[in-house]
Formats: structure tokens, C-alpha cells, sequence
């Protein structure tokens, strides 16, 4: 390119005017063909983290119910789109998500997602569609009930009078709908109910549950799925690390006298003090512990739908909740402290799968909350 | 090459030259930044999947600080107190549809083996929604600790009860259904 001006000496001819204006526009061609998508995230921090489909938190769209809609591994495209049916009814009445996973749930339970029409002899009463409504309980006429719109948004309105329904377990919430006779039927809709939610929508589920705009969970907010960190600390030592081969859980460093919350809703099966020295000394739990003491300290465990227990370890004091109770999502059930085999505050959180609270059913709580859309160690 | 050198010497040169030195400033300050690891979680296109952070083991010596397992098995039932199969079966019974009963008379007869929480939860039941009027077989128990759950199997399904050990008796903490 640079041969023909070598003999050019000063003689400025018109033609060459052009030259320095045409090479820079060639160059800035160059650079944009070649690092056009290096150069934005040059700038863009949001572009360093790779966002995929699966992580998100709501995409904010309504749900086209007439499109193509995503397969799914556990439900016949039927299912997927009466699912779809509900969520769009509840994006129009301006429901928050929570109310979107509530009411999936309880089609789960009451229809598998099916619009079922009067069964005969194996009918339940006169209940009818996907929420199995009852004409003669004033839900409305049969030809009403069968339209899923119509169903699902009666579904809604009555959720809507529930009063703390956003707060509440689901099955609780469903049940103060439904007035079903085994009450703790829905809980274990709650996971894949989350699941269709967060195909159709971009991960809604893992929105903030009780606000329509669609946002990430922060430290002490619930997801729609209805799991929250228990506290907003750093997690100090991780699972089983190669220092604590046997360190069954998570070490969430926060100051002693944190509250701590349920991770999501449950039973408390457990709520005590384990406190003793290797000879079996009992130590107890009015004072703070030591490495050389054994055990929990005061500490909880919650049974969670399908199988899954959480464990809260070191707390201050008694808990707040006792054996046998029913905890809602986020719900304080005690203050941290460092009891037991401890060193200083801080919280032990453990989650298990399989209903096996021993080492055996446990799994890494910073990878299962991850998933659970409420990820540990978030500052507020 | 004497072009190349004059034309960066043009406004248009030094425009360019300005450009790339921002880029490479730019670009530095980036990749150091980055590898200490100064990622926010939360931005403007949506949620990272970025790994958590880990601050130093504060408490690498502790070893297992979890519980000491394994933890005291044996329910700590109070003198005199039914034992699981009996309160399982007594309340499923209690549970199964008859005629003519009202909605008060159906919670008395679960309310003693019920927790507090599940009797609320029945509050508005119709005892005339229960699916079920007869148990057709013998009760399955399992994970019996402080905790167990029990299956009844009744006409058309079979009745799915959790039940915990606290004031000192077995009760029923968990109701479902299981249809057939």
C-alpha cells in the first residue's frame, strides 16, 4: 500500500486528500470486524459473566400460550401448556411469581395438569378442570370450570384473599384455597411445579416471590420456589474441603446473635442442645463451646418436601421453634452463636437429600442452594 | 513506511494512537482487576452463576463441627404413651369418610393424635371430601427414630402420615393421600 507514495514527494494532489480519511475508516472497519465483540465487553463488566438460559431470574415476557412451548422430561406437552395457561393467567392479573409456582403446585396435586371433565362413578363429588372446582361450591358452572382460563383465574382471586400468602408455605397457602382433606398434599409439587415455572419464563422461580417485577433473590428475600439463605454471611469453610475432609456442611461467618432463617418451608424435626466432651461429659449449651467439645451446640433440623433436610448448627440459644412445628420459607429459628464444637460465631449449615440426616444424605449446600436459586455467601 | 509514519502524524494519527493507548490502559486495568477477583454477583444483563467466595478456613482445625452422630435415637416418650403404630392407626381411622359425621365431630376424633399445626390446616375441611372409607391392610412403617412415616392402606389409595415424637407422645405432624 505504501509503494506508489514513496515518489509522491510533496506534491499534494487531490486525489491523495482522500487517503488518511479512507485508511482510518479501512482500520476502524478492521477492528470492528475482528474484536467488535472483544471491544464491547472491554467496557461491559455485565458481559464478563456468562449468562446462560438456565440461571436466569425471569425474563419478564408474558407467556405466548399459542407458541411452541419447551419439552419437558416429566409432563406430556398437554400438561406444559395448561402450565403455560396458569402462569399467563397470573402475568395478566399482575400475580407475583410465588402465586404462578402456588397454583401449578395445586394443579399438579388436584389434575396432574390435566383439564379433567366429570370422571363418573370415580369423580370426586362435582368437581371439575385443572384445579378440580366444584359448581355446587359456587366456583362456577361446569362449562366455566372446564375453561382453564376461567379456572385458573377464580384460582387466583381466592388466593389473592388469602391473607400472608406470599409468606406462607405453599402447602398452606394451597390448602387455605383448596380446603383439601389431606392438607400437606402440595408440598411435594413445589420442585417441579418451580421447574415448568422456570422453563416458561427464564427462571422466575428463582425470582423474588413476592414482587411482580421479575428480579435475582438478595440477602433475606425469598425465591418464588420458596428458598432463601438462612443468612447473609460469607461461607468460611466449605464442604468437605481438603483440610476438613469430614466437614459435612457449611461454616457461614456471621456475627453471634444473627437471626437465622428456615431455608424453605418444612417440619422442625429436631431442636436441641448436643454439647459434650469426648469422655461424654455433658458441656452443655449456656455457655459457648470449644474444639474440644462435641456436637452441634443448639441446632435444628428441618424436614423439606421430597426428602430434603437442613441443619443449623452453634446457635446462641434455644431456638425459636420447637419439634413438630411447621415453619414457613425464611421464618427466624434461632440466633447464631458458637455452642458445641465451635470456635467462634458462626453458623454450621448442612443440606441432605434421601431424608438421611447423617453423612451419608449430605450434599454441598453452596451447589444445592446454588441450584435452588438462593445462593449462600450473597451480600446484602 | 515514511506514508504510514506521516499519516499517523495527522490529526487523524494521533486520534488513533490516543484510541489504542485507552484500549490498552483499559484493557490492563481490566485483567488485573479480574483476576482479583472483584465479580459482582447481581448485574445489569442478570444473575452469574459466579462461585461463591471463600474467605481463608477460619476454622480449619475444627474438623467436623457438624453433629456427633450418632445423635440419641430412642423417642422420649412419656410413661404410658401409645407407641407409633397405634397412634398412626388410630388417627387413620378417625381420618376415613363417614356418613352423617360433621366437620366438628371429625376433627375431636383427630385432634389427640394430630399436631397443633395440622389441626389448623384441617380448620375448613368438609369430612365429606375425605377419599377414603375403609383401611384394607396392614400399616407400613419406616425411618422410625424421633420421626416416622407410616402408610395405611385404605379403598381406593393409601393414607401417607408423618409422625414426630415431642411432648412426650407420637403424633401426627403430616397428612396425604396416595390415590390408587
Amino acid at each position: 500500500m505504501s509503494e506508489p507514495e514513496d515518489n509522491d514527494g510533496l506534491d499534494e494532489g487531490g486525489a491523495r486528500r482522500i487517503r488518511p480519511t479512507l485508511l482510518i475508516a479501512l482500520a476502524t472497519v478492521l477492528i470492528l470486524v475482528c474484536c467488535g465483540g472483544g471491544a464491547v465487553s472491554f467496557f461491559m463488566d455485565a458481559a464478563n459473566n456468562t449468562v446462560t438460559y438456565d440461571s436466569g431470574c425471569g425474563n419478564g415476557q408474558m407467556v405466548d400460550v399459542a407458541a411452541k412451548l419447551p419439552n419437558h422430561r416429566e409432563l406430556s406437552p398437554e400438561q406444559v401448556r395448561n402450565a403455560a395457561i396458569i402462569v399467563r393467567v397470573g402475568q395478566d392479573m399482575k400475580v407475583p411469581p410465588r402465586g404462578w409456582v402456588i397454583a401449578i403446585a395445586t394443579a399438579l396435586q388436584e389434575s396432574s395438569l390435566h383439564n379433567l371433565p366429570n370422571l363418573g362413578k370415580r369423580n370426586d363429588h362435582d368437581s371439575l378442570g385443572l384445579f378440580q372446582q366444584r359448581p355446587s361450591t359456587g366456583w362456577g358452572t361446569p362449562a366455566q370450570i372446564m375453561d382453564p382460563q376461567y379456572a385458573s383465574r377464580k384460582f387466583y382471586e381466592k388466593l389473592l384473599t388469602v391473607n400472608g400468602w406470599e409468606t406462607m408455605s405453599l402447602t398452606r397457602a394451597a390448602q387455605r384455597v383448596q380446603r383439601s382433606a389431606y392438607p400437606n398434599a402440595y408440598a411435594k409439587h413445589e420442585e417441579l411445579a418451580s421447574t415448568v415455572v422456570n422453563s416458561l419464563t427464564g427462571g422466575a422461580a428463582r425470582a423474588v416471590g413476592n414482587q411482580v417485577q421479575q428480579q435475582c433473590v438478595s440477602a433475606n428475600q425469598i425465591t418464588a420456589s420458596g428458598w432463601t439463605a438462612p443468612v447473609n454471611g460469607k461461607v468460611g469453610s466449605g464442604f468437605r474441603t481438603a483440610s476438613r475432609p469430614t466437614h459435612q456442611g457449611v461454616d457461614l461467618m456471621v456475627p453471634k446473635g444473627t437471626v437465622i432463617h428456615a431455608a424453605a418451608a418444612g417440619q422442625v424435626i429436631q431442636a436441641r442442645c448436643q454439647a459434650h466432651l469426648a469422655n461424654g461429659t455433658e458441656w452443655g449449651c449456656w455457655r459457648d463451646g470449644s474444639p474440644s467439645v462435641l456436637g452441634c451446640g443448639w441446632y435444628v433440623d428441618i424436614r423439606h418436601a421430597n426428602g430434603i433436610v437442613t441443619r443449623y448448627c452453634h446457635m446462641v440459644k434455644q431456638p425459636s421453634v420447637v419439634i413438630g412445628q411447621s415453619v414457613a420459607p425464611g421464618q427466624e429459628i434461632g440466633f447464631s452463636g458458637s455452642t458445641g464444637h465451635s470456635s467462634g460465631p458462626h453458623v454450621h449449615f448442612e443440606t441432605h437429600i434421601n431424608n438421611d440426616g447423617s453423612k451419608n444424605g449430605a450434599v454441598d449446600p453452596v451447589q444445592f442452594m446454588q441450584r435452588m436459586g438462593a445462593p449462600l455467601g450473597v451480600e446484602p | 513506511m515514511r506514508t504510514v509514519l506521516r499519516l499517523l502524524s495527522t490529526r487523524y494519527g494521533i486520534a488513533l494512537i490516543l484510541v489504542v493507548i485507552v484500549l490498552a490502559i483499559v484493557g490492563v486495568g481490566r485483567t488485573i482487576l479480574d483476576s482479583s477477583g472483584q465479580s459482582s454477583p447481581n448485574d445489569a444483563l442478570g444473575p452469574s452463576v459466579a462461585p461463591v467466595e471463600t474467605t481463608p478456613e477460619p476454622f480449619s482445625s475444627l474438623g467436623d463441627d457438624g453433629l456427633d452422630e450418632p445423635a440419641s435415637a430412642a423417642p422420649s416418650l412419656s410413661k404410658g404413651a401409645a407407641d407409633v403404630t397405634t397412634v398412626a392407626t388410630r388417627f387413620a381411622k378417625a381420618w376415613l369418610r363417614k356418613p352423617g359425621i360433621t366437620g366438628e365431630q371429625w376433627r375431636a376424633g383427630l385432634k389427640p393424635d394430630a399436631s397443633p399445626d395440622l389441626m389448623t390446616e384441617l380448620a375448613d375441611t368438609d369430612p365429606s371430601d375425605v377419599p377414603a372409607s375403609t383401611i384394607t391392610g396392614p400399616i407400613a412403617l419406616e425411618n422410625i427414630g424421633q420421626d416416622a412415616k407410616a402408610r395405611v392402606p385404605a379403598d381406593g389409595g393409601a393414607i401417607v402420615l408423618e409422625l414426630q415424637v415431642f411432648s412426650g407422645r407420637w403424633q401426627v405432624t403430616s397428612l396425604d393421600w396416595e390415590a390408587a
